[in-house]
């Protein structure tokens, strides 16, 4: 019995004439290796020692060679006005963060918050040069007073002067 | 309690329903919102679309000042409810009074009416309108001009003040206030009214005036007086044609005007009429224009006999008809207690008097030719031989006929039982008031012009 076990194998060698090998998937490139990752990251972005903004994360990976940050795992960023008063909170469920501009992309489920205005967005920037934020996307704008709708948005990050595109806009008979 | 919990739910219903009409909707290209001094603003700009229940108001930019609950409209505003348009270049959207205004000029259509002024106000809720400053309201009948006016659209009434004015076909009516009701047809005028009828150049004046288009007919109950200003033409011995003014004035208590189903006015309570040499005091007079006649009569016992003046005589009765033709006296008939009397233009002293049951008087170029006195006719009638006086001379009869030349008694015919009596100068001169008929009176108080144009003074009518 040892022997024919032994035969067949020398067979089927003997058959291929080469080695076997495992299979590779040449796709994979080193830059989608992030170059560091984090987990539950806070990020503090700070202006002339002033406290601007603080990120949380779930889970961060930076990516140095495509100068970028991808950001998962529920984030929320906590905007603060000059007086280091927090003004507003963003939160989505994916982000991205463009390390050449510091521009933040908030991406799926975005919702900006502060203190009378919610604004839910599927896609959603802070532009960090000018603090602004500004989405190309639906946009919609709830108070307590009014709802408001249209697409494409730009607004300060405290959200009290903002602009919005091809509104329809919702009101209560007292608000107007 | 299952009835009552349903009459909950029901109300519930309708208040959530009513709720839901209360939200405001704006389309437009852009919003921008921004704090401008603490005070939070929405600005939309761009085919903007403001909706809010059955109220929809288009413009081509909104700015919305949230705490203030208002909306200025800036641009081809268009706000229109149902039926309803108000058009505007700029103006205002008060949200918790659910109203807009405009100092921009503003036009309002409702299929009805057409509004415009400077300014206006429109309250949506009520269906009310308050407009002013050079006011237009332009009905299909008439054309209503004044400084404020309130549109009442549920009740189809305009309460229009200051220097109101309205034209029709026929007439144009000032007044300082003026209440129309425009589905009754009824309008009602109170301070300083002046109707102005422009087909036949008449005045009519009053402090009150009800007007029912739809009975066609007018009353003007307070301080009411009537001028017409026409000419008369009148030709002299040597054929020379004289034009003079003639205006004719009525002065009483109560005026009213019927237009249907015949042409009737009646002044009613101290009528005081005057035209050129004839007037009149009495408490009813009746114009009937179809027929051209006027009536003057006595309504009561307890009242005072129409008076009529015409020169130096004075004729009363119980009552007087006046028939006119081409503006002219024909005849005038005066039934019941007809009194006449004459005094003489040199010797006022004289007086010619003739009673009777009743009087037919007949007229030509306004001038009395003939005088026929019916039942129990008594006369005293002075003579005079070249101007002087020489006697007079009573009579009685059943019937009697005067003829008059140039207004002056010409000759006395008497038939039935005539009997007279003269008496010479010397037992008349100096006893003058011994020879009266039983019923002899001189009314001395004639209506005057001169009271009736004060009475018109004080009306400010000329400023509009």
């Amino acid at each position: 019995m040892r022997r024919i076990l032994l035969s067949i194998f020398l067979i089927l060698t003997a058959c291929s004439g080469e080695r076997v090998k495992p299979p590779i998937d040449r796709s994979f490139q080193d830059k989608d290796i992030p170059a560091q990752e984090s987990w539950n990251a806070v990020v503090t972005f700070s202006d002339s020692g002033k406290i601007r903004a603080i990120l949380y994360a779930g889970h961060i990976r930076m990516y140095p060679e495509k100068n970028e940050t991808l950001l998962d795992s529920s984030i929320k960023l906590d905007f603060y006005d000059i007086n280091e008063r927090k003004t507003t909170t963003l939160t989505s469920k994916r982000g991205r963060v463009d390390d050449l501009t510091n521009d933040l992309f908030a991406i799926d489920s975005v919702v900006a918050l502060s203190d009378s205005v919610t604004i839910t967005t599927d896609e959603m920037m802070w532009r960090n040069k000018d603090r602004k934020i500004v989405s190309d996307k639906f946009v919609t704008i709830l108070s307590p007073k009014e709802k408001i709708q249209g697409y494409g948005f730009e607004s300060d990050q405290n959200l009290k002067n903002y602009v919005i595109y091809n509104i329809t806009y919702i009101t209560r008979r007292d608000t107007l | 309690m299952i009835k009552k919990f349903l009459i909950m739910i029901f109300t519930y219903s309708l208040i959530s329903f009513a709720q839901e009409k209360e939200m405001i909707t704006v389309i437009g290209d852009s919003l921008v919102g921004k704090v401008v001094n603490g005070e939070s603003i929405r600005e939309v700009s761009g085919n903007v679309i403001l909706t809010q229940g059955n109220v929809k108001i288009t413009c081509r930019k909104a700015i919305q000042y949230l705490s203030r609950n208002d909306a200025e409209l800036i641009g081809d505003v268009v706000a229109t409810q149902d039926t309803l348009t108000i058009k505007t270049e700029r103006g205002f959207y008060f949200g918790n009074l659910r109203k807009t205004s405009s100092n921009s000029g503003v036009t309002l259509e409702d299929k009805k009416v057409v509004l415009t002024a400077m300014q206006g106000e429109y309250f949506f809720d009520e269906n009310r309108a308050v407009f002013q400053t050079n006011v237009k309201l332009y009905d299909t009948a008439s054309t209503l001009t004044s400084q404020k006016l309130i549109y009442l659209r549920n009740e189809d009434r305009a309460i229009a003040t200051i220097d109101v004015k309205i034209i029709d076909s026929v007439n144009t009516i000032f007044a300082d206030t003026v209440d129309h009701f425009r589905k009754k047809q009824i309008t009602i005028a109170s301070g300083n009214v002046v109707i102005k009828n422009n087909s036949n150049n008449s005045l009519v004046f009053g402090e009150h005036l009800e007007d029912y288009r739809e009975s066609k007919y007018t009353i003007i109950d307070k301080l009411p007086m009537l001028v017409q200003v026409d000419t008369s033409k009148s030709t002299d011995s040597l054929g020379f044609e004289t034009v003079r003014l003639d205006t004719l004035f009525i002065q009483c208590k109560v005026m009213e005007v019927f237009r249907e189903p015949e042409q009737k006015f009646i002044a009613t309570d101290s009528v005081r009429i005057i035209r050129d040499l004839f007037a009149s005091k009495n408490d009813l007079t009746v114009y009937l224009k179809d027929e051209e006649k006027i009536i003057t009569q006595k309504i009561s016992d307890e009242h005072n006999q129409p008076v009529l003046w015409y020169d130096n005589s004075q004729l009363t009765g119980d009552s007087i008809t006046i028939y006119i033709e081409d503006k002219k006296i024909r005849q005038l008939d005066v039934d019941g207690n007809a009194f006449m009397v004459s005094q003489h233009k040199n010797y006022l002293n004289r007086f010619d008097q003739s009673s009777a049951s009743g009087i037919k008087m007949f007229f030509n170029d306004n001038k009395i030719q003939r005088a026929e006195f019916f039942g129990n006719v008594y006369s005293i009638y002075y003579l005079y031989e070249e101007e002087q006086p020489n006697g007079l001379m009573k009579a009685n009869s059943l019937d009697a006929v005067i003829l008059f030349e140039d207004n002056e008694v010409s000759e006395v015919k008497l038939y039935g039982n005539p009997g007279s009596e003269y008496y010479p100068e010397q037992q008349v001169a100096g006893n003058e008031r011994s020879f009266q008929l039983p019923k002899f009176i001189f009314i001395e108080n004639r209506p005057d012009k001169q009271k009736m144009y004060e009475q018109i003074n004080r009306i400010k009518w000329q400023l509009h």
